[in-house]
């Protein structure tokens, strides 16, 4: 089964949200405006890696691991 | 104060951080963290045209003007939420740090042929040139038609339009006949797209065009309306933006000589020194908002509707974020500037812009002997606006010794 750990650099975030619309439910904004993690498997895997190469900063990582 | 704003700037974020400004008639927000509050505000919004048709516009004008707010008001960057997050889905895909990067070569190419012209003049026939003109308009248009899917020969009359526009957009001149010019070039940028709209959708090419014609086409999530104006959003951006970027870059290095050597002699500096440019001298020192709400902002109460200026340029200098912000040191490492702002806004074009910053400026860096002003800083004309920080012209020459 391969298992997905997700990331977003928090100094390097800059909320522009794209990963919030790209990849609904598996980010959302914090009160600080910056992008979070909330849920990696709310979206296909497809979705999430969108929201990764999407980033205009690219703060976000997606480290795959098969096991 | 057009060409350096920075000693008020300073002023404001010592002793006024939020204050109101009579003669612009909104408030100005210097400190780093209230522009960063600022920008992820829900309650602080982006629409600045309908505010402009509702109190600059006579009512008598307004149903001349209709269309032309129609079509400026579905520009990306005066939209908010959810038309905001539909329309920038459908381009961002476009302009994501890998796609920019598969423009690099072809980018490099074209500096590359640009900065041989240059050579040529400066070098071999021991001359002056306009480095605006000559260098810093041309790249990125060339880049953005390609791209965009505008014939490369159409380049002039695009940038004639978005002159025009910037009447309104750039908030610069207090021309009274700007409502009228602005609506006839809209007119004309609307009949040119229109024209390359059919083209595209009787035979798509792989531009981002053809892509919105296509989605247009497809899917029922965008209005040829929306098309147009987010058309001349994108080449208007294209165009204006980075050239101004790219020349305040060339001339912050010339005035530096010993941080142009360093980076000249370093390719692993370039993108290090551009950062430092965007931060030092950016594109635009302004960016306006409107209050949503009646807000209560940093100790000072905000009524709905008031205009609100970002000063991006004040907010790069906060000595409270930078360490002698008003150094300019070519090598910052730990440069978070706000110049391509924050939040849901944040520049679409950002990794398009750093793409051809870094190739733009390391090309003339390592290809022309280091360059200088051919006329005193004094001399420079520095456009009438605060939102676009930016010279007419930049003549520069081979450096003495």
């Amino acid at each position: 089964m391969t298992s997905v750990r997700l990331k977003v650099d928090r100094e390097l975030c800059v909320g522009s949200s794209t990963c919030v619309s790209v990849a609904s439910g598996v980010f959302e904004l914090g009160p600080d405006g910056k992008a979070r993690v909330v849920n990696p498997g709310a979206a296909p895997i497809a979705a999430v890696e969108d929201a990764v190469d999407g980033c205009p900063v690219l703060a976000i990582t997606l480290v795959r691991s098969d096991r | 104060m057009r060409a350096d704003p920075f000693g008020y700037f300073a002023t404001l974020v010592d002793c006024e951080p939020v204050l109101w400004n009579e003669r612009h008639r909104a408030w100005l927000v210097s400190r780093y963290q209230d522009v960063v509050a600022a920008f992820r505000n829900d309650g602080i919004d982006a629409d600045r045209i309908g505010p402009y048709m509702s109190s600059r516009v006579a009512p008598e004008d307004r149903p001349r003007f209709q269309h032309m707010f129609d079509t400026l008001s579905r520009w990306l960057v005066f939209r908010s939420p959810p038309d905001h997050t539909r329309l920038r889905g459908l381009v961002h895909k476009s302009f994501t740090p890998r796609r920019v990067a598969t423009l690099r070569d072809k980018t490099r190419d074209v500096a590359a042929h640009l900065a041989a012209d240059l050579h040529r003049r400066l070098v071999d026939e021991n001359g002056t040139v306009d480095l605006l003109a000559d260098y810093c308009i041309p790249l990125p248009g060339l880049v953005i038609a390609e791209m965009f899917g505008v014939p490369p020969e159409d380049g002039p009359r695009l940038r004639r339009w978005a002159e025009e526009l910037g009447l309104i957009i750039n908030g610069s001149l207090r021309d009274p006949d700007r409502n009228e010019r602005v609506a006839s070039a809209l007119a004309e940028f609307e009949e040119y797209l229109r024209e390359l709209i059919t083209r595209y959708r009787q035979s798509p090419e792989d531009n981002i065009l053809s892509a919105l014609v296509r989605v247009s086409d497809e899917e029922d999530v965008l209005d040829e309306l929306e098309i147009i104006a987010t058309s001349m959003l994108i080449l208007d951006a294209g165009y204006k933006t980075v050239q101004n970027a790219m020349a305040n870059a060339m001339h912050t290095l010339m005035a530096h000589p010993e941080a142009y050597e360093r980076a000249a002699a370093d390719n692993e500096l370039v993108p290090v020194a551009v950062e430092e440019c965007l931060r030092y001298s950016g594109p635009g020192n302004i960016i306006v908002r409107r209050a949503g709400a009646d807000l209560d902002f940093a100790g000072k109460q905000i009524s709905r509707g008031s205009r609100i200026y970002l000063l991006t340029g004040a907010a790069n200098r906060d000595p409270s974020r930078f360490d002698a912000p008003h150094e300019f040191r070519v090598d910052r490492l730990e440069n978070p500037h706000v110049t391509f702002g924050q939040g849901i806004h944040y520049c679409l074009g950002a990794p398009l812009a750093r793409m051809e910053m870094i190739a733009g400026i390391g090309t003339l860096l390592t290809s022309l002997p280091r360059l200088e002003l051919a006329v005193e800083s004094a001399q420079l004309e520095w456009h009438r606006s605060l939102i676009l920080h930016g010279v007419n012209c930049l003549p520069v020459r081979v450096a003495a010794g």
